[in-house]
């Protein structure tokens, strides 16, 4: 197998690394990197936890090799917030009580994210689809598509 | 390192198809990536062979296309993302079809990684890009093969999840052929929740000339082995209007055809598998023929 | 109405949104210790068996590995993975031995290894050598209690160490079914749902200095450290449980996972020992929701709608080992009597095993089985009689005084008929019920009803404690012990006790989740949380409360019921002016130099007696497709009597997840088993099904807010009660859409359209 050096731009700061070519974007992120807000559950694609945006397009880390992301922009839940404030997203996922376990919440939050990227002004329909890709247990996803729909008029 | 899922492979990055068309060709066990989701998913599942050399498609320039119209036809290259063609405008007016199956595959990550002909390429009798492309008679060009007559969509594949392709073989682009005339088109599936795999898949193509069908395009997915054209439900529409007992008929003949023959699984059973193929065709019957009275 | 208060009752952010808002909160999957090795589980590829020899010699000389264990590393005690066994005097059925000589399903624990990566540890498990004995296996109740089927636990001969047992009984059941003059019932089935939190099973252990840490996700970490030190041979003073958060619980961390291999093998190795499960190894090993597999019900009822009687037997399949079977079984049970006056009642409950995973607990324990086949029987009775279901429920269920849950218990508020009030009207009762349908697609709708608890007493022991500790400025520690899964009851319990001291929530800093350093509690698990732990903290606060105005008075020199405390100041009813605020005394009481320092320390234990339930109407309209037997839900609406909503935005968001919840296990939610090897075909979310938000119907949440009297500041539970009645109210509203009765769960698609043709086959 062979290892390839490689470098990352995760939340704007550059980090070189030597990587394995089997190795997985959530592997390198949360392993080698020390990155713990991106989780993982179903490895397979199917609930969109480990998503993190490269080159602000939502991706899902269990099915990308972290050398496919070499020289892009990672971002990930701890690039949002400057310092103790946090992103609109973040805020108004925390004041709608959008947050329950909070396993989904980094991978929600950044979906949400590249939603509003590409669609700034939301119906509850487009937020909807916008995050079908990331699966929430507890929460039924109302207070999650409020939280969205209120970032998205706070940036009007 | 602490955790690490796929098996050991080395990866090949080249910057031509020249390049990865040798790199396939000199080594082993090869496979090629394009968005890598269902060639990564299959690694894990750890299928006997996995490869020992994977081939990225991802440095080589120019790869991710969407060209053409409805009237001289479509070019898909192979790093068109699922979420290209889905937001492409082209597609959108020109192949309706193709929007409306890519538009079934829900989450955003998955349409943003997954490309087109990676989808195709997978093979399985479920999947909805390849319903639709077999109604829109889709070819794929090969490199250094077939190189007169690219392979028809529907000649892909030989059983679940295996297709004619070689490990060696590069799809180049898939080709959608243009239309000149009047055609109606509708694509539907059945699903358990909306973002699972269809437990059956349905696309129609319809070619009208003076209010009667010229020709058609009946295509089933989920329910054989591989996806296929109801031939005796398409015969039974040529040369007809597109009343109630002929779409009736057709539907019937869909249902009954011998190809037809579906599996109990966990997303569904083989007789109510069976009694939707009519069902569905029906409907999109239906819904094509309404939209050739609108027109 | 209930009085207006100043934190409770308030939309009040979570203490720990932030953390999880920001990538910041910490969960064992997420834990990544120096020095931390990958743990892996040796399991079982036959269903049945007899391990005849295990040799991991290979597998220990692999480089990398630093510790081997199976059955010879460990003292061989019989203990289970249901922790909640220690809530009944008796125990429940204790059936398993870490890494014993019999296997009981595909996927039982064989060994497992430490290494320093994961794909040394999956090479060290291909290393180690087992014989096996392999044995015939059974895979479902039927087989089970066959005449020659295979023996899976030595002292169950019959397989069925429960059989039959009555359960809840009362009145002359046969004397009042002959007075009825309807009688509906049948044979249901329902589903192992599968708790699916987005975090798989995951536990971290470490052994240092004769003394284990474990990091878990478990719901009732006291319970776990007394099962874990019982397991291991430790005393409990050497057995620390640490809960950071967990992804979600709805039950799955009511049982031990991976914990006792986790500190066997930090144990042998010396260093950190992460377990986490990939997420087909959960789907398979993680105790699924008790399966309440078959259920026999018949009610009847007098011709002018009187409740008579309730008849019943239902049938747990209980996997491979008993953990929360039979209970679940007999909360079924229980469930049934609280809400409808029964002139008599007469149930029973058997429970099998079978080899497949066993079954643990999931949220709405025991009560989705019941609700489902009971509203959907009454319903069937109430259409036989002409009657209008809604009126009929609004008359015949019992109210506040009535028969509780446990037989000991007592309705202590009931507001079932505001919530069907509200929920007609919203769901436009009166215009859609009970109108001929026609066409491909037909509309109906339907309702449901049910009482649940708040917390398990008097059934079970309920014990929790609250400690607070108050600093020199008049803020204060809380010590809690709830499981922390995401359902916020640590902000619920900080403004009850902000609530009492009248000062602000942000000044009580919520301590939970280690058991070094919290009072005993059960944990969180029968909607137990607000309630019983919320008792404590009213408890604990109260008597804060009352030491910071024995202190003022001594202060101020007046007595102790001449001063109110507003606004974290205490003052005199009669002089305004004089006062001192709770900041001074807490300062003067740190930092006095008179001698006097006593740092108010506020303990309280409680032991509720109530079962305070809280009802429930639940509204569904629906689409069907009579076609393809598609069924859309158009309209879902939840009317909860929740008492007093400490703090309504959890309130609903609980209500709302569990809506979901309910869906999946009405409608598509669906574990396969397979009949050959009892595997869980469906191992992973591309098989096994949940809602979507693509996939979510209009739906919200009403709460009913009339207090009750037992409960802290009138609050009842919540946790569970949101799941209930998805199942009965959605197969109820199919029959008013296309006249027919689904008793089998999930209602497929498949299920529905089998149902329409056969209705219009005349079957
Ligand atoms: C969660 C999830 C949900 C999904 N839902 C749907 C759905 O609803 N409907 C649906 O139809 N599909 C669905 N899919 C399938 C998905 O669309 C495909 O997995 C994806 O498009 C594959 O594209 P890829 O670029 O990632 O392929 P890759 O993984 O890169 O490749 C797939 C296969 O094609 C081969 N290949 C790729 N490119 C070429 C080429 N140019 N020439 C020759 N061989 C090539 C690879 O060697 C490999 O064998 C889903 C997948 C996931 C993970
Ligand atoms: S963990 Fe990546 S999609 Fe589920
Ligand atoms: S908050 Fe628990 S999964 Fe979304």
């Amino acid at each position: 197998m062979n290892r390839i050096p490689a470098t990352f731009y995760v939340n704007g700061v550059r980090r070189d690394l030597l990587v394995d070519a089997n190795a997985l974007l959530f592997e390198v992120l949360s392993d080698d990197l020390g990155v713990s807000g991106v989780h993982k559950n179903c490895d397979r694609g199917d609930c969109g936890v480990c998503t993190v945006l490269l080159d602000d397009e939502p991706v899902l880390s269990c099915l990308m090799l972290a050398l496919e992301a070499r020289d892009r922009q990672i971002t990930t839940i701890e690039g949002l917030a400057k310092g103790q404030k946090l992103h609109p997203l973040q805020r108004h996922f925390v004041e709608e009580g959008a947050i329950q376990c909070g396993y989904c919440t980094p991978a929600m939050i950044l979906t949400a994210k590249a939603l509003l990227n590409a669609c700034p002004h939301p119906s509850a329909e487009d937020v909807k689809e916008g995050l079908s890709g990331t699966l929430c247990r507890c929460t039924g996803y109302n207070k999650i598509i409020t939280a969205v729909l209120a970032a998205a008029k706070e940036s009007e | 390192m602490l955790y690490r899922t796929l098996p050991e492979f080395d990866l090949v990055e080249p910057t031509t198809l020249q390049d990865a068309a040798a790199a396939l060709a000199s080594r082993g066990r090869t496979a090629i990536m394009a968005g890598g989701i269902s060639l990564l998913d299959d690694m894990k599942r750890g299928g006997a062979d996995p490869p020992d050399t994977v081939v990225t498609l991802r440095h080589i320039p120019g790869l991710r296309y969407i060209e053409g119209d409805r009237v001289g036809g479509l070019k898909i290259g192979p790093l068109a993302t699922i979420r290209d063609v889905e937001l492409s405008s082209t597609v959108r007016d020109g192949f309706p079809i193709l929007h409306q199956a890519v538009s079934k595959i829900r989450s955003v990550q998955v349409k943003t990684m997954g490309t087109i002909i990676g989808n195709v390429c997978v093979g399985t009798p479920a999947s909805d890009v390849l319903t639709a492309l077999i109604a829109l008679d889709a070819r794929l060009r090969l490199i250094g093969r077939n190189s007169g007559s690219p392979l028809p969509a529907i000649s892909l594949c030989k059983g679940p999840k295996l297709t004619h392709l070689e490990p060696t073989d590069i799809v180049e682009h898939i080709e959608i052929p243009g239309v000149q005339g009047p055609s109606y088109g509708a694509y539907i599936n059945l699903t358990r929740t909306l973002p699972d795999i269809a437990k059956l898949t349905v696309a129609v193509n319809l070619f009208m000339e003076d209010g009667v069908c010229a020709d058609a395009r009946i295509v089933v997915g989920a329910v054989a082995p591989i996806i296929f054209r109801a031939s005796a439900a398409e015969d039974s529409l040529r040369g007809r209007g597109l009343d109630h007992e002929t779409i009736d008929r057709a539907a019937v003949a869909a249902r009954d055809d011998p190809t037809t023959t579906p599996i109990d699984d966990i997303r569904s059973t083989a007789s109510y598998r069976r009694g939707m193929v009519g069902v569905l065709v029906r409907r999109a019957l239906e819904a094509a023929a309404t939209k050739a009275a609108a027109a | 109405m209930l009085e207006t208060l100043n934190v409770v009752g308030a939309r009040m952010p979570l203490p720990e949104a932030y953390e999880k808002a920001t990538g910041r909160a910490t969960y064992c999957s997420t834990m990544r210790l120096p020095g931390m090795l990958v743990g892996k589980v040796l399991r079982s590829p036959h269903p049945h068996a007899r391990v005849a020899k295990v040799d991991y010699s290979k597998a220990e000389s692999l480089p990398g590995v630093a510790a081997v264990v199976s059955g010879q590393d460990v003292k061989s005690k019989v203990y289970t993975k249901n922790v909640m066994t220690y809530q009944l005097p008796g125990g429940e059925i204790q059936d398993m031995t870490l890494f014993g000589d019999r296997v009981r399903y595909k996927g039982d624990e064989v060994a497992a290894v430490a290494a320093v990566d994961e794909p040394t540890a999956r090479r060290a498990l291909s290393l180690i050598e087992v014989e096996y004995e392999v044995l015939p296996a059974v895979f479902t109740v039927d087989d089970a209690i066959a005449e020659d089927a295979p023996v899976i636990h030595d002292f169950a001969p019959d397989n069925t160490p429960v059989s039959a047992v009555p359960t809840f009984c009362y009145g002359d059941a046969a004397k009042a079914f002959e007075e009825s003059a309807v009688v509906a019932g049948g044979w249901y089935t329902t589903s192992k749902q599968i708790q699916a939190g987005m975090e798989s099973a995951a536990c971290v252990a470490d052994y240092q200095h004769g003394k284990l840490t474990v990091w878990s996700q478990s719901q009732l970490p006291h319970m776990a450290k007394r099962m874990l030190a019982h397991v291991l041979d430790l005393p409990e003073a050497d057995v620390r449980v640490i809960q950071p958060y967990a992804g979600a619980g709805f039950g799955a961390g009511c049982d031990l996972n991976a914990e006792p291999i986790a500190a066997v093998l930090a144990m042998k190795a010396g260093a950190p020992v992460q377990v986490w499960y990939s997420r087909d190894e959960d789907f398979n090993n993680r105790l699924t929701r008790e399966h309440v597999a078959k259920v026999h019900m018949r009610v009847g009822l007098a011709a002018d709608g009187t409740p008579k009687a309730l008849e019943a037997h239902y049938w747990g399949d209980a996997g491979s080992y008993m953990c929360k079977t039979a209970s679940g079984c007999g909360v079924a049970l229980a469930s049934n009597i609280t809400p409808y006056e029964w002139e008599a009642m007469d149930q029973k409950l058997s429970a099998t095993y079978t080899n497949h995973v066993g079954g643990g607990a999931m949220r709405g324990f025991g009560g989705m089985q019941s609700s489902f086949v009971r509203e959907t029987i009454v319903d069937e009775a109430i259409a036989q009689l002409g009657m209008d279901p809604i009126e009929w429920r609004m008359k015949h269920h019992r109210n506040v005084g009535g028969l509780g849950w446990f037989p000991s218990a007592r309705i202590t508020s009931c507001a079932l008929e505001e919530c069907l009030t509200i929920g007609a009207e919203r769901i436009g009762w009166k215009e859609k019920w009970n109108k001929p349908q026609s066409g491909t697609k037909r509309r109906g709708v339907g309702v449901a009803c049910m009482a649940w608890l708040s917390g398990a007493q008097p059934m079970l022991l309920e014990h929790s404690n609250a400690t607070l500790k108050f600093n020199a400025d008049g803020s204060a520690t809380l010590l809690v012990s709830p499981g922390r899964v995401g359902q916020g009851v640590e902000g619920a319990l900080a403004q009850i006790a902000a609530e009492v001291l009248t000062i602000p929530y942000e000044r009580i800093n919520v301590i939970a989740g280690d058991t070094d350093i919290t009072g005993f509690d059960i944990g969180t698990h029968a909607s137990r949380g607000v309630y019983c732990i919320g008792k404590a903290v009213l408890a604990a606060a109260t008597e804060a409360k009352e030491q910071f105005l024995q202190r003022a008075a001594e202060k101020l020199g007046l007595s102790n019921d001449t001063l109110v405390l507003e606004d974290g100041v205490i003052s005199s009813t009669a002089d305004q002016n004089c006062f001192v605020t709770l900041e001074e005394i807490a300062l003067g009481l740190i930092y006095g130099f008179e001698h006097d320092c006593n740092q108010i320390v506020a303990h309280a234990t409680v032991e509720p007696e109530d079962f305070a339930p809280p009802w429930q109407a639940g509204f569904a309209e629906v689409e069907v497709d009579i076609e393809t037997g598609v069924v859309e839900v158009v309209k879902w609406i939840t009317v909860h009597d929740i008492g007093r909503a400490i703090n309504p935005s959890t309130v609903e968001g609980q209500l709302e997840g569990a809506t979901c919840q309910g869906m999946g296990f009405a409608l598509f939610e669906d574990p396969v088993i397979s009949l050959s090897d009892g595997y869980m075909l469906t191992d992973g979310f591309d098989k096994y099904k949940i809602m979507s938000s693509v996939d979510l119907p209009d739906h919200e949440a009403i709460l009913v807010e009339m207090g009750d009297p037992s409960g802290p500041f009138g609050a009842k539970s919540v946790g569970e009660a949101g799941l209930f009645l998805q199942a009965p109210a959605i197969a109820n509203a199919i029959y008013d859409a296309v006249g027919i009765r689904l008793r089998d769960l999930p209602m497929t698609p498949e299920r529905v359209l089998a149902a329409i043709q056969a209705k219009e086959a005349g079957v």
